[in-house]
């Protein structure tokens, strides 16, 4: 319920305020991948898919970008749960959580966060160089606009979800 | 068929991914224009309905009075450059004279309908006789001429636009001197054609063309679009020149219906002037 609640307010807020958010063409954040960043970890891989494709299709209608949100989304959503195997803690998840810095704590989080992100916003840029030019501007557009984001994203973080006590 | 039932249930997971990134990349080369319409129709139609429903937030949140108000400054800045150009014709600052009185007057409306794709297209505007629209008056954007207003009720207007197979606006090429018909072939919405242009003088693409501002609907010098190509058809002296409109009339929001306040007096006349010769 409260993922609906999210996601709206998240695309609203992308759709609306920060896909006009750039310096020079840099520095775009894309805050909406936060959505799916913090779905429960044990949600199965099909509905993680659709919702994926799904919220990156309204991206798109909200960008006029064709389907570049909605690939680059269902490529997270596929390898989200990859990657989640991957930092899993010994004795894996518990039923129901979902990831957020008070789970495991900043350094968990970060690591599946900023490698999330930096592969969205590439297959993002990338997939959109058909038609723009210089690998080095796209490198530089992902490594900026995945800094935007992920300073958005701990933003959420700190301000929404209870933190661990020390 | 049960080893390809077993391959589907072990990797659907990864089956359904590649799915829908192929439909993400349709997505993406149709948005690029490469491909018309035709195909991925389910995605088509849910598209189609998304953009409706964009539409809908867009207008919603546009914030229609600020627009409002922005026009309505953009109306007195052109009444006001317009009083500036009478005024000092030449460099010569003028003096107060009833010949240099303001003889235009601008009004903002509102596109509520219209359609550019039709044979004979009419917009209608959101004022009417009650704001002292009438009949005969010439409408533009900030950018190119939109028609000439035909019927006038209290409160709307309608438009017989440029795009229709009757209409004909006097229009020069900037910096010729040389004046014709503005007229329209009824196929590209972007596109119009101008006639009767004599053939000795040299047209070059890209060249401007505006308003001549001879037939008493329109001021003098209102930008309408630049020459795309010319051509001269055997035994004929005059070119038949494609312009491509400036503004896209088919996202003609925001316009101003302009009234000449000389307008009865010229027609008038001319009108005295044509019965003595008959």
């Amino acid at each position: 319920m409260i993922h609906i609640v999210v996601g709206t307010v998240l695309a609203l807020a992308q759709g609306l305020l920060f896909n006009n958010v750039h310096w020079e063409g840099y520095f775009t954040p894309f805050p909406y991948i936060y959505l799916l960043l913090t779905l429960p970890v044990n949600m199965g891989r099909v509905p993680l898919l659709l919702i994926g494709f799904a919220y990156g299709l309204g991206m798109d209608v909200l960008a006029d970008t064709g389907g570049l949100h909605t690939a680059a989304l269902v490529l997270l959503a596929f390898v989200r749960p990859l990657l989640l195997n991957a930092v899993s803690p010994r004795d894996g998840y518990e039923v129901n959580v979902s990831p957020h810095i008070g789970l495991y704590g900043i350094g968990w989080f970060a690591s599946y966060a900023i490698s999330l992100t930096l592969l969205h916003h590439a297959t993002l840029f990338i997939f959109e160089v058909f038609r723009l030019s210089g690998i080095f501007f796209t490198l530089m557009r992902v490594l900026s606009a995945s800094a935007a984001t992920l300073a958005l994203v701990f933003a959420f973080e700190l301000l929404f979800t209870r933190q661990p006590k020390r | 068929m049960r080893n390809l039932l077993r391959f589907l249930g072990r990797y659907h997971v990864f089956i359904l991914f590649v799915a829908l990134e192929v439909c993400a990349y349709l997505l993406v080369v149709r948005n690029r224009g490469y491909h018309e319409a035709s195909y991925l129709n389910s995605c088509n139609a849910a598209t189609g309905w998304m953009y409706g429903l964009r539409a809908e937030v867009i207008g919603f949140l546009q914030l229609r009075p600020q627009n409002r108000r922005l026009a309505q400054e953009n109306a007195r800045l052109r009444e006001q450059l317009q009083a500036y150009r009478m005024g000092d014709v030449g460099g010569v600052p003028a003096g107060w004279d009833s010949t240099r009185a303001q003889q235009f007057t601008y009004l903002p409306a509102q596109v509520v309908n219209g359609t550019v794709h039709r044979q004979s297209n009419y917009f209608t505007l959101d004022r009417g006789s009650l704001q002292g629209v009438r009949p005969d008056m010439g409408v533009i954007t900030t950018n190119g001429v939109i028609g000439v207003v035909k019927d006038v009720s209290d409160n709307f207007c309608t438009v017989l636009t440029i795009l229709h197979k009757d209409s004909r606006i006097s229009a020069r090429l900037t910096g010729t001197g040389y004046f014709g018909s503005l007229t329209w072939d009824g196929h590209d919405p972007s596109v119009m054609q101008l006639n009767d242009i004599p053939s000795h003088i040299e047209v070059v693409p890209g060249m401007e063309v505006a308003t001549s501002g001879f037939s008493a609907i329109f001021p003098e010098g209102i930008h309408i679009g630049r020459v795309i190509s010319f051509e001269q058809r055997p035994g004929e002296s005059f070119f038949s020149i494609q312009v491509r409109l400036t503004d896209d009339m088919a996202r003609a929001g925001a316009v101003y219906i302009i009234g000449k306040n000389t307008q009865a007096e010229q027609r008038a006349l001319e009108t005295q002037t044509e019965g003595t010769g008959e």
